[in-house]
């Protein structure tokens, strides 16, 4: 833990020497603000300056920072790159968009090959929910895979593109917000109305009529001299059962997204 | 075989007296005097015990009947042959019939002979709502009836009312029952990713007396089963020793069913209650079902008796439709058609209101 902080710390004096470096007003004027770090030097010049310009114009487009950064530190593995991202993301001022550092980063640990997919802020966990964190996931991992690494970051900036531009509609990428409910889905709710409408009219067919014959003699009964004269009960044996329980992880038909207490939501793993 | 049926008259003129179950009391047609039953049953006993002379005995016979017989054997309805004793009337009823009303004179009519000796009944129940109030339950009855035609409703429809004393049996008598049954408790608790369903059997045996008093099966053989079980229950609060005064202005019937055809019913009845009886007994499992049984029978008395039922008929589409009244608690049983316009009318709208408000749903949510 306290490694990591140290580590957090030195990339945050490193990431402000960098930001310095290209501008001395970096922190004032937005339009020139560094929004990809490589210090795993992944990158040429020129897919670096390239990929900058793009996360540059989405993230001002919609006021929602698109950030990366790659490390190669070793020590960076599956289970402190979470802590790792949040503790970068909350202590670097250069994070962010505006006062609630609304926005969404992908850290990249090359050692261990392993990735931390952040959003942070109302609007950034509000745009990235949890599935479309599995969406671009997808997308991105595919080119990492293959060491294709200006692909991977291209595919995740163009990714949040589509994203933001979701959520400016009011409709962030969730789950069949991609999709129309199809054949299937017309086929329940005919089914679902098939049902309805049969058990309606059952209930209103069966208000015709009220003759039935007497299966019971319950008005007849000599209430006052019923007499229950024996009872016992008896355990015999018992039955335990195992059953899997469903998961938030098994359902996938929730959407929405999942955010912890210091307000990230995420998704990370390996590839 | 000629036979006699008895015309109540009126004590002051003479005219002709029926039963009034909102008065309780027989009341005359033409000079509106009221007599209580036991006032008619007073007189009406005597003349009962000395009938009077017939007519067949005065009767002279001249002509040639020998090619006439008295034989019913083989009609799919038996009949009988009475005289009444206001008009001379010859009157052919349903040998099962045992009061009614000379179609010549109106007069009400009683035989008395089909309540003779074992066949006579033990209670009557009078009647205590008028026709006209059964007329009302009857619109009352297609009230919130969605899928009625709406013709049938319109208008008065009734073509036949009338108030009958059916005859039932009415069986006393106790079950005995011991039942096993197998009782479940279920409890779930959490083992890591795992629910754990833990279920406990147990054997339940209880053993009780369940007594009944007067569980009643129709005896007629007209009268359809099941609308008379739906007239029940009747309140035996007001049930009363026989008399033929509560019969005038009314048909009655005699049985046609003897107790023992009848007792089937009201065994499995009884059986059926006891069941659930013993069942209510057993508390605080999560499922229950019978895992063996058995259900003594004590038989007790049974009883002969006659109780008030209203029956209206009515044709609609070609099909009769019959609906019937208990005449002392006002309950109204019958099955109404269904007009098909309406059913498929209800169907197509339910089919397509849910089908486009789950549509949008799933479109709007996922």
């Amino acid at each position: 833990m306290k490694k990591i902080i140290i580590r957090a710390s030195v990339l945050v004096l490193v990431l402000t020497l960098i930001i310095g470096m290209f501008s001395i007003n970096a922190f004032a004027d937005e339009n020139k603000r560094q929004y990809v770090y490589d210090p795993a030097y992944l990158l040429t010049d020129e897919e670096y300056a390239d990929l900058n310009d793009l996360a540059a114009e989405i993230s001002e487009k919609y006021q929602c920072a698109v950030h990366f950064v790659t490390d190669d530190d070793p020590s960076l593995n599956l289970d402190n790159i979470q802590m790792y991202a949040e503790d970068l993301y909350l202590s670097s001022p250069a994070l962010g968009w505006g006062e609630s550092k609304d926005g969404f980063m992908l850290v990249l640990g090359t050692a261990e090959r392993c990735y931390w997919l952040l959003a942070y802020g109302p609007y950034g966990n509000y745009a990235l929910t949890d599935y479309g964190k599995d969406w671009m996931s997808e997308n991105f991992l595919s080119h990492f895979a293959d060491d294709d690494w200006y692909g991977g970051f291209r595919t995740y900036i163009t990714d949040c593109d589509y994203v933001l531009s979701c959520a400016a509609e009011g409709k962030p990428v969730d789950i069949y917000y991609d999709e129309d409910i199809g054949p299937e889905g017309y086929g329940m709710a005919g089914i679902a109305g098939l049902i309805a409408s049969f058990i309606t009219c059952t209930v209103l067919k069966s208000k015709m009529r009220n003759v039935n014959m007497a299966t019971r003699a319950e008005n007849y009964l000599d209430t006052s001299n019923v007499e229950i004269l024996y009872r016992y009960d008896q355990y015999l044996y018992t039955d335990v059962d195992r059953v899997r329980r469903e998961t938030d992880n098994d359902d996938d038909s929730r959407g929405g997204t999942t955010v912890n207490s210091r307000g990230f939501s995420g998704k990370g793993g390996s590839f | 075989m000629e036979r006699s049926v008895t015309n109540y008259q009126c004590l002051s003129c003479n005219g002709p007296l029926h039963f009034v179950g909102e008065s309780g009391m027989l009341e005359c047609d033409y000079c509106g005097s009221k007599f209580s039953v036991e006032q008619i049953d007073q007189v009406y006993g005597k003349k009962e015990q000395t009938p009077p002379p017939t007519f067949e005995e005065k009767a002279e016979t001249h002509w040639d009947l020998s090619g006439l017989s008295e034989n019913w054997e083989g009609e799919e309805v038996k009949m009988r042959q009475y005289s009444c004793p206001s008009c001379g009337a010859q009157l052919l009823w349903e040998e099962s019939t045992a009061a009614s009303h000379c179609p010549y004179c109106g007069n009400p009519s009683v035989a008395p002979e089909q309540f003779g000796g074992m066949l006579r009944p033990d209670y009557v129940i009078p009647f205590e709502l008028s026709p006209e109030e059964a007329k009302k339950a009857l619109k009352e009855f297609y009230k919130g009836k969605k899928l009625l035609p709406k013709e049938f409703a319109s208008g008065n429809r009734i073509d036949k009312l009338q108030g009958v004393y059916v005859p039932f049996w009415l069986y006393d008598g106790k079950a005995e029952a011991d039942i096993h049954f197998l009782g479940t408790i279920s409890s779930t608790r959490r083992e890591g990713d795992y629910d754990v369903i833990s279920t406990s059997y147990y054997d339940i045996h209880r053993v009780g007396a369940v007594p009944f008093e007067r569980i009643p099966v129709d005896a007629s053989v007209k009268m359809p089963d099941e609308y008379m079980d739906s007239l029940e229950p009747f309140d035996y609060g007001k049930i009363r020793p026989f008399s033929m005064s509560y019969l005038p202005g009314y048909l009655a019937e005699r049985y046609g069913l003897s107790p023992k055809q009848c007792m089937k019913r009201a065994d499995s009845r009884a059986q059926n209650t006891a069941r659930d009886v013993l069942r209510s007994d057993v508390r605080g499992f999560g499922s229950v079902s019978v895992k063996s049984e058995s259900i003594y029978l004590d038989r007790g008395k049974v009883s002969y008796a006659l109780l008030p039922v209203y029956i209206l008929n009515t044709k609609y589409d070609g099909k009769d439709y019959l609906f019937a009244m208990n005449g002392q608690t006002g309950k109204f049983v019958g099955d109404l058609p269904v007009s098909k316009k309406k059913y498929w009318t209800y169907f197509l709208s339910v089919f397509a209101g849910v089908t486009a408000v789950i549509g949008t749903a799933l479109t709007v949510f996922l």
